[in-house]
This record gives C-alpha cells, sequence and structure tokens, in this order.
C-alpha cells in the first residue's frame, strides 16, 4: 500500500501520545531485562505458507514456583509444526515447552527436559494449581490436540493419562473449585473445529487467517476433580454443552454472591457466557441478564483476555476484555445485581480502536492502591494491500499501558521498554518474581521472543502481597480485602485471568505514602469471610483459612 | 484525549492539500492498493477503475464508486482518500455530499471515531432528515463518552421515525445506564414490540426489569425469547452503506451471496455465483458441493454429481458431497452405496439430523428396521421438530410389531405437520386401532 499504513501509524501515534503523561514516563517503568536474564525463547508458530488458523492466536505462559523454592519460575508454551504437519517428525524434534528456574541469581536457567515439563503438544494455554494436594504445583496444558496433565512434586514432574480431557482445540483453561469439595476443579475452554484443508482470503481476497467464524466451534468441557487429581468430564450433566462457542478466556469466580463459583467464558465474535452455578451444581447462561454478554449497542464482540478488578474501588469487581481492531476494549462496570458496559466513559475505548488486543492484567504499578492496566497487542488479519512478504511485521501491534485514577477512569501512559515494544503480542503474565514489592511482567508473542519486563518503576508508597490459601494450596476465585482505614482495596485471585496465562497467584497491594493498615478480610470461593491481622507495610503474608468448608 | 480540534486538524490538512491541487488545476492521483496477492477478479476491477477515474478526475461520481469499491474489500483508508476528493468536488446542497460524509464517516470509524462524528455533524448539518446519519451519529457520540450528546440524536431519529426500533433501543439503554429503570422499561418495551426477535433488545429490557427489582419478570422476559442473543438487532437502515457493500466482489463475499441466494431459493441466482466461485477457488471442496447440491436442487443431478465427485476427492470427507451422493444413489436405488455416502457424511458431521433421517430411510427400504429405527431416532433427538423423521419411525415401529409407539410417532409427526401415508395408515389400523379414535 502506497501511503496509508505511514498515515495510520501517524495517526495511532497522535492518539496514543495525547493521553501520555510525560510524568508517568519517567517515574514508571517495566524495562526489558530478557537479554541478561538467561530466558532465551522463540516462539514456533509453525508453517505459515498457508495461514492456519492455530499459527496466529499463540502460546501462553505461567510464572509459579515450580521447584518448591520459594522463588518464582517461568514456563513458556511452545507450538511447532501443526499436529496435521507432523507426520514423520521424531517427537524428540519438536520444539516442546520450556520452563526456566530461577537461580539465587536471580538469573533463569532452562531446565525443561530435567523436570518433565517439556510438553511438545501444538500448545496454547497453561493453568496452574495443586491438584492432587500434596502440595506441589500441577500443569495443565491447553493444546491445540491432545491436552497434558502434569503432577508436580519434589520439583519435577509427571506426565499423568490427560485422554478425559480429549484431543480437541483447546485455548484457555482455569484451576477452580466449583463444586465446594476442597480439591481443584478445571474448566478448558474449546476454541474451533480447525479445518486444515481450509485456504482463506481477506476483504481484497488475499491469503490471509481464517475468521473463526468460517468454523466451527469446539465445545467447552468442565472436569470433576475426583479428590486424587484424576478428572471426569462431567461438562453434559453439569449443563455447560447447552452452548458451543468459540472460547478464549475464562474466569472463575462467584458473580452472584450466593456462595457458588460461576464461570465466565470470553468468545471469539460470539456473546459471551457466565455460567451461573445453580444449588445442585448445574450451570445455567446469565450473561444476558447481567448484562455481560454483548457489549453496549447490543452486539458480540471477539473478546480474548479477561480480567477481573475492582477499578472504580467501590468494593465490587469489575469486568474488562481485549478485542478485535475497530472493536473497543470493554469494561463492564459491577452496579450491583448488573453490569453496565462504561468503556467509552471511562477513557478506554478510543486508545484500543487500532490495535487487536490479547494478553492483559491489572496491577497497581504507581502503588497508589488503583488498579492499573496492562495489554499486548497483535493482529490477525493484515490490512488490505499489505505486503504478503512482511512475514508476520505486519500482524505486529505497540503494547499499551493505562493509569488507573482510582474512580473508573484511565488514561494511556508510556511505562518504558513495556509501551515501546511493537509485537504480535498474545500472553501476559504478572508476577513479582525479584521480590522487591511490584509486579514484574512477561510478554509472550507469535513467531517473537518471550520478553521479560523488569518492573523498576519509583515509588513513594508500599506494597502488601497476600497469598491466600485453603486446604494447602493456593485459593483461585478467592477474594482479598485491604483494608486502609475507610478505604478498601479489593484484589480477585484470578491466575487464569487474561490469554491462555497464569501468573503469579498472589493479591498485590500498592499502598499509598500514609495510608495505614488497619484489616485485611479474605473471602473464600464458597462466601465464609474471614479477617486476619492486619499485615505490616512492605510485607508478604500467607493467610490461611481457618474456617470449614460449608457443606453443600 | 488528542484535542478534537487538534484531529480535526488532521483531516483538514489532507483535505485542503487535496483542494490546493484542485484549484491549480492538478489533477489529485488515485490511491492504487496493491493488488498483486489480491484475487484477480477483484484486482482487475480495481485497476480498471482507476483508469477510469485518470480519464475523469473531476467526476465526483467515479471518486464516490472507486471509493466504495476499495471501501468494500477493507481497503479503508484509501476510500476515505476518495470519499474525500468527491466530497471537495460535490457542490454545496448536493444531496450526494451526504452520502459521501456517511461513507467518510464510515471508512474513519474503525481509527478515529471523533474524527468520523465530526464529519456526521456537517453532513446532519447540510441535511438534517436522514435517520441513518443521526442514529449512526448517536451510536459515535456514545463511543466517544457523551451519552447525552448521543441521547439528543437518537431522539431527532425517533422523531424523523417513530417506528426506529433501533432508536427506541438505544435510547432505553442509555436511560438505563442513567439509572432510569423505569424511563428506561417503557422505552425498551415499545422497542421489543417493534422488534421481536431482537436478542438485544430483550436483554435490555431484561436487565431494566432487573434494575428495576422485579428480577422474576427480567428473566420472564428473557426466557421468552428465543432467537440467538445478538440475533436480530435492528439494524440501521442504510442503503448508502448497503450500495457499498454489495460492491464487494471477493470470494468470501460471493460466497454469502451464494448461500443467501440459495437459502431464499433464488437459485437460477445461487448458479451463477457458485459458478463464478467455483472458477476462482476451484480447490474450495465446499464450493463445489454447494454448487453440486444448486444443480440438483434445480432438478438436474447428472450435472451436480460431478461438482460432488470433485468436492470429495478434494476432501474425502465433505459432508454435503457426500450426503447429494447418497441421495442420487438412493434414487437410483441403489441402497448400499447411498448408506455407505450417508455413513461417510456422518462421520464428519455427527449431528446432522437430516443425514440421519436419509441413512434412517435407507435402511428402512433394506428391511433393516432396528438400525434404521435408531438412526431415525437420532435425527429426532437432534430435530425435535422435524416431522418426517416421526413418519419414517412409524413405519420401522410398525414393522418391529410396535403398534403402540407407532402410533404415537404417527401423532407427534401429525403434531409437526407431518402426515403418514394413508395406505400405511390403514394397514396400521389393521392391526392395531388407533388410540384415541
Amino acid at each position: 500500500m502506497r501511503s496509508p499504513g505511514a498515515r495510520r501509524l501517524l495517526l495511532s501515534a497522535v492518539l496514543g501520545l495525547a493521553g501520555w503523561s510525560p510524568a508517568a514516563q519517567e517515574r514508571l517503568r517495566l524495562e526489558d531485562v530478557t537479554a541478561g536474564s538467561g530466558v532465551r525463547f522463540l516462539h514456533d508458530p509453525g508453517d505459515l505458507s498457508r495461514f492456519p488458523l492455530p499459527a496466529i492466536m499463540g502460546s501462553g505462559a505461567a510464572l509459579f514456583d515450580a521447584d518448591g523454592d520459594g522463588d518464582l519460575d517461568l514456563y513458556l508454551i511452545q507450538a511447532g509444526s501443526l499436529p496435521e504437519d507432523r507426520d514423520g517428525i521424531p517427537a524428540a524434534e519438536l520444539p516442546g515447552n520450556r520452563l526456566f528456574l530461577q537461580q539465587p541469581d536471580g538469573r533463569f536457567r532452562d531446565d525443561a527436559g530435567a523436570r518433565g515439563l517439556s510438553d511438545r503438544g501444538y500448545g496454547a494455554g497453561v493453568a496452574v494449581g495443586d491438584v492432587n494436594g500434596d502440595g506441589g504445583a500441577d500443569v495443565f496444558v491447553a493444546n491445540y490436540g491432545q491436552d497434558a496433565l502434569y503432577f508436580g512434586g519434589g520439583g519435577s514432574f509427571v506426565r499423568m493419562d490427560a485422554s478425559v480431557f480429549g484431543e480437541r482445540w483447546s485455548s484457555a483453561a482455569a484451576f477452580c473449585d466449583y463444586d465446594g469439595d476442597t480439591d481443584l476443579d478445571l474448566y478448558v475452554g474449546g476454541y474451533l473445529v480447525n479445518d486444515p484443508d481450509r485456504d482463506c482470503v481477506s476483504a481484497s481476497g488475499e491469503p490471509d487467517f481464517c475468521s473463526p467464524q468460517s468454523l466451527p466451534y469446539e465445545r467447552d468441557g468442565l472436569f470433576r476433580n475426583r479428590g486424587d487429581g484424576t478428572f471426569e468430564d462431567v461438562s453434559g450433566e453439569a449443563g455447560i454443552l447447552a452452548e458451543r462457542r468459540p472460547a478464549l478466556g475464562v474466569l472463575c469466580h462467584d458473580f452472584t454472591g450466593d456462595g457458588r463459583p460461576d464461570i465466565y467464558v470470553a468468545n471469539d465474535g460470539e456473546p459471551n457466557l457466565l455460567w451461573e452455578q445453580a444449588e445442585d451444581g448445574t450451570f445455567s447462561d446469565a450473561a444476558l441478564f447481567l448484562g455481560v454478554a454483548l457489549n453496549a449497542q447490543g452486539r458480540s464482540e471477539a473478546s480474548m483476555g479477561v480480567l477481573l478488578g475492582d477499578v472504580d474501588g467501590d468494593a465490587d469487581l469489575d469486568l474488562f476484555m481485549t478485542h478485535l481492531r475497530a472493536q473497543t476494549n470493554t469494561l463492564y462496570r459491577n452496579q450491583g445485581g448488573g453490569y453496565l458496559d462504561d468503556t467509552a466513559a471511562l477513557g478506554l475505548a478510543l486508545p484500543s480502536l487500532p490495535w487487536t488486543g490479547f494478553g492483559t492484567r491489572f496491577l497497581d504499578l504507581e502503588m497508589d492502591g488503583d488498579l492499573d492496566l496492562l495489554l499486548v497487542n497483535g493482529a490477525v488479519a493484515r490490512e488490505g494491500g499489505t505486503p504478503a512478504a512482511g512475514g508476520l511485521d505486519v500482524y505486529a501491534e505497540p503494547a499499551q499501558a493505562f493509569l488507573g485514577d482510582g474512580s473508573g477512569r484511565f488514561e494511556e501512559a508510556a511505562v518504558g521498554d513495556f509501551t515501546g515494544a511493537r509485537s504480535v503480542g498474545r500472553g501476559l503474565v504478572t508476577g513479582d518474581w525479584d521480590r522487591d514489592g511490584d509486579l514484574d511482567v512477561v510478554v509472550t508473542a507469535v513467531g517473537g521472543p518471550a520478553r521479560l519486563f523488569e518492573n523498576r518503576s519509583s515509588r513513594e508508597g508500599g506494597f502488601v502481597v497476600v497469598e491466600p490459601r485453603e486446604f494447602s494450596r493456593a485459593s483461585p476465585g478467592a477474594v482479598v480485602i485491604l483494608e486502609l482505614g475507610g478505604r478498601s482495596l479489593v484484589r480477585a485471585l484470578n491466575p487464569e485471568a487474561g490469554y491462555l496465562t497464569s501468573s503469579e497467584p498472589v493479591a498485590h497491594f500498592g499502598v499509598p505514602p500514609g495510608a495505614e493498615i488497619t484489616g485485611l478480610r479474605i473471602r473464600w470461593p464458597d462466601g465464609a469471610e474471614e479477617r486476619f491481622e492486619p499485615p505490616e507495610p512492605n510485607t508478604r503474608v500467607a493467610a490461611s483459612r481457618q474456617a470449614p468448608p460449608r457443606v453443600r | 484525549m488528542i484535542p478534537t480540534a487538534r484531529r480535526y486538524g488532521l483531516l483538514g490538512g489532507l483535505v485542503l492539500a487535496f483542494a490546493a491541487a484542485t484549484v491549480f488545476g492538478q489533477a489529485p492521483e488515485p490511491p492504487v492498493a496493491d493488488g498483486r496477492n489480491m484475487e484477480p477478479q477483484v484486482s482487475l476491477l480495481l485497476d480498471r477503475l482507476v483508469e477510469e477515474l485518470r480519464t475523469r478526475p473531476e467526476d465526483p461520481a467515479r471518486w464516490l464508486e472507486y471509493g466504495e469499491t476499495l471501501h468494500a474489500h477493507g481497503l479503508v483508508s484509501d476510500a476515505a482518500e476518495c470519499y474525500r476528493a468527491a466530497l471537495e468536488l460535490l457542490p454545496a446542497g448536493d444531496v450526494t455530499r451526504l452520502t459521501a460524509r456517511y461513507l467518510l464517516a464510515h471508512a474513519l470509524r474503525g481509527a478515529d471515531r471523533a474524527v468520523a462524528a465530526e464529519v456526521l455533524e456537517a453532513a446532519v448539518a447540510e441535511h438534517p432528515g436522514y435517520p441513518p446519519s443521526l442514529l449512526f451519529l448517536g451510536e459515535l457520540r456514545e463511543e466517544l463518552g457523551d451519552r447525552t450528546a448521543a441521547e439528543v440524536r437518537y431522539r431527532q431519529a425517533l422523531e424523523l421515525d417513530p417506528g426506529s426500533a433501533l432508536a427506541l433501543f438505544r435510547l432505553g439503554s442509555i436511560e438505563l445506564a442513567m439509572g432510569e429503570a423505569r424511563e428506561a422499561l417503557a422505552l425498551l418495551e415499545r422497542a421489543l414490540a417493534l422488534a421481536p426477535d431482537a436478542g438485544a433488545v430483550r436483554a435490555a429490557l431484561a436487565r431494566a426489569w432487573n434494575a428495576a427489582g422485579d428480577r422474576d419478570r427480567g428473566r420472564a422476559v428473557l426466557d421468552a425469547g428465543e432467537a440467538r442473543p445478538d440475533a436480530g438487532l435492528p439494524p440501521i437502515e442504510d442503503p448508502v452503506h448497503f450500495r457499498m457493500t454489495e460492491r464487494d466482489i471477493s470470494s468470501p463475499r460471493l460466497l454469502e451471496r451464494a448461500r443467501a441466494a440459495r437459502g431464499a431459493g433464488r437459485l437460477e441466482d445461487a448458479e451463477i455465483l457458485y459458478r463464478d466461485l467455483a472458477r476462482i477457488r476451484p480447490r474450495d471442496a465446499d464450493v463445489l458441493a454447494e454448487l453440486g447440491a444448486v444443480l440438483d436442487q434445480r432438478g438436474r443431478p447428472g450435472e451436480a454429481e460431478p461438482w460432488y465427485r470433485d468436492a470429495v476427492a478434494l476432501d474425502p470427507g465433505q459432508a454435503l458431497a457426500r450426503f447429494g451422493l447418497g441421495v442420487l444413489r438412493a434414487r437410483e436405488g441403489n441402497l448400499p452405496a447411498a448408506e455407505y455416502e450417508f455413513r461417510e457424511s456422518l462421520e464428519s458431521r455427527p449431528d446432522e439430523p437430516q443425514t440421519h433421517t436419509a441413512l434412517g430411510d435407507v435402511l428402512l427400504r433394506q428391511h433393516r428396521f432396528g438400525p434404521a429405527l435408531a438412526a431415525l431416532e437420532r435425527a429426532a433427538r437432534l430435530d425435535p421438530e422435524d416431522g418426517p423423521s416421526r413418519v419414517l419411525a412409524a413405519v420401522a415401529l410398525a414393522e418391529l410389531g410396535r403398534f403402540e409407539e407407532a402410533w404415537r410417532a404417527v401423532h407427534e409427526a401429525r403434531e409437526r405437520g407431518a402426515e403418514a401415508p394413508e395406505g400405511f395408515l390403514t394397514a396400521l389400523r389393521e392391526k392395531h386401532p388407533e388410540p384415541g379414535r
């Protein structure tokens, strides 16, 4: 194309810069430390010559303590040759997922082979949780093809029988104890039934990746933990097979406040689902009723990453999700009893229009108690007339950061290398790997390197990190409330929130200067609430459940 | 946020540059897309339009036509350039300026809602009586976070067109967002009465009842709807935008049109479109199979068969082609071959009720009543409203000596509008009286 590309770029740059605050640029810095980190990982999407759709969807990552030494390790999901192109390729020659263990000096060392986590499926998402109750983190890998489950313990992993999860195109997955029997169950989003022989073209008739609406949708799966880390497929009896839509984001949370976890599913180009759990353990879709299926104009959007967070400081949790170019990312504000798409009024609509959003996380970058927002972008279709020879470059887009003011309004900001980089961004995980009290970031990209951004922002306030634990494991779905006098900071523990990733399972709080920490409460997934001693500023505390599980 | 004046300044700069070129007698150069990777019919069309425009650069209609064609093929930035050119050439007051501005706003919408809204404001100021402009402007104002300005535009649209379900829906949604549940209820009830199949309207009304404190009534409103949640949303009645999309001749768009024609029973149109598609996408098994099906529907099974065979050669699991071949074999009386094709079709599409019914039929005709019944019951489970599968099931049940169940199936078929043949009913009555008669 002759000139419009440059024009678009200029327009986007002007749009972005208009919101950037120079003060924030100096203060807030996410610096690319990949080169010195020891992490060398290049995502391999396989042969792109026929634009296979799985290749552009990308792969995720997880930050968790894989070897039980107390620090964070990094697990990166790989793709490689598509399953249909693997005939004759020895398994050992497929690239496989990689585990980078953090060393005492803070650098990471590749240890996948030794630890048994080198899954060689065509990887998409990942979920982490202790499913067999042995205290070690276990790992579920959602693949395009056969999914995989690994039991961890003693610093190594063993591949378990995963046939119950089936062989299909899984995307996002999330652990939570939906049935209240104290062990972690699993929800796996199904994306599409791919047709490798289908060639697709763009609006101008150029070869490009297929639209998801051109393929049949895959079913989701709900898998109940039998108590020993083995699972049974309860999708049918639970009622979630009533709908079949292309899922890309999954969140487990008690949206209705009845003490029963519900499941939110962000779908690509189809109405989103909110599986509301009834007393008998069955689910029905309440997304339309609660106002989180469609945007303000009654249209379904191409939802990818999904988050929960209290953006407006009213102590309830709002929903945010990332979308396709020319659609806004959407923030559904919790109004108690229902949600309102308030994206435009909160400043998140216009800056998202030029880009296709995927991975995203809330975090308190400014350490002022208000949630800020990071997201990575990357197109899934070319603009008409862009050169095919450009490879994946024509899909690359910038990452974005937004600073929240605590009232729900956001303003775009530059935060060092993070917002300066362009990639076909997909996964975004957060975790405090250097244990300095702020959250660091890892980003994955289609066909690009995984990149580590260390948070080197200057700060005036302090922090508190809470690890909510129940039944000797982290508690996905828990809500942690830190009281600062009359102000309550609310954080939902959803490690798998975002896109295809699993972040460090902690609730992280920035504490503004001069604020006094007066209380700590945790609302467990079954609705029971407990109060804990107020933590000291600048500490990391584990808060374990004392109350017995609620009998259903 | 970038100030509106500054944004408009950017657009104004481009427009001024264009104006200067025309004032000083230089014909503006039309934007040229790199068509090397495009489908040939698209790049040829664009080339032709560029050549025509170069011979008549002073003709705004040609700029509009070229812009609409670029726009329809996703070349949005270039389309915007053409609309601006047309706008500059059109005299004040000319109604085509409304078209140019309306399309320009559409083209700018994805990249910059604020500039798009400014363009529409100008369109509305010059031609205030076109409801789609007002509705579109209202949407843009909402997306820009200004619900008050949006409301004004929706109310103007509603005054011009009191039967606009979309205007009522948007106004109701705004009232709901502002916490005015009662106002919202009144507007949304009117919208739903005008567009009862609109899932989004129904959902908004349900939320309004919920917000008004009547959760049960909200649930009841939702439960009363059967359409997809986002189906039936009243569109902006938008002839200008429709005209633009009609210029799209890319194969995805042609396929969409071919399917629409086939679905609407316009088989002659469908055949023409599918034949075009088969030339553009000769290795697309779906296209070949659908062309075969259209020919079969037009009563030319002999012509259909080679297309089915080509489709199966490209994709042995092509369910429609397998089904079509099965139907052809069944018509010839080659029942084992028909059964084979139906079973192959079901391998790829196991949830297709029509194929289970067809399989049940050929099994029945081979006197394999048990398997036939199983296939027909599967069809009925997959499509509970299907009558023919119940008729065939009645025959299978009767042959198996299960007369009471056969009568039940006959009655179920009747409830679904399908009647069993009189000869079969007479024979069944001889075996077992019809219950309730």
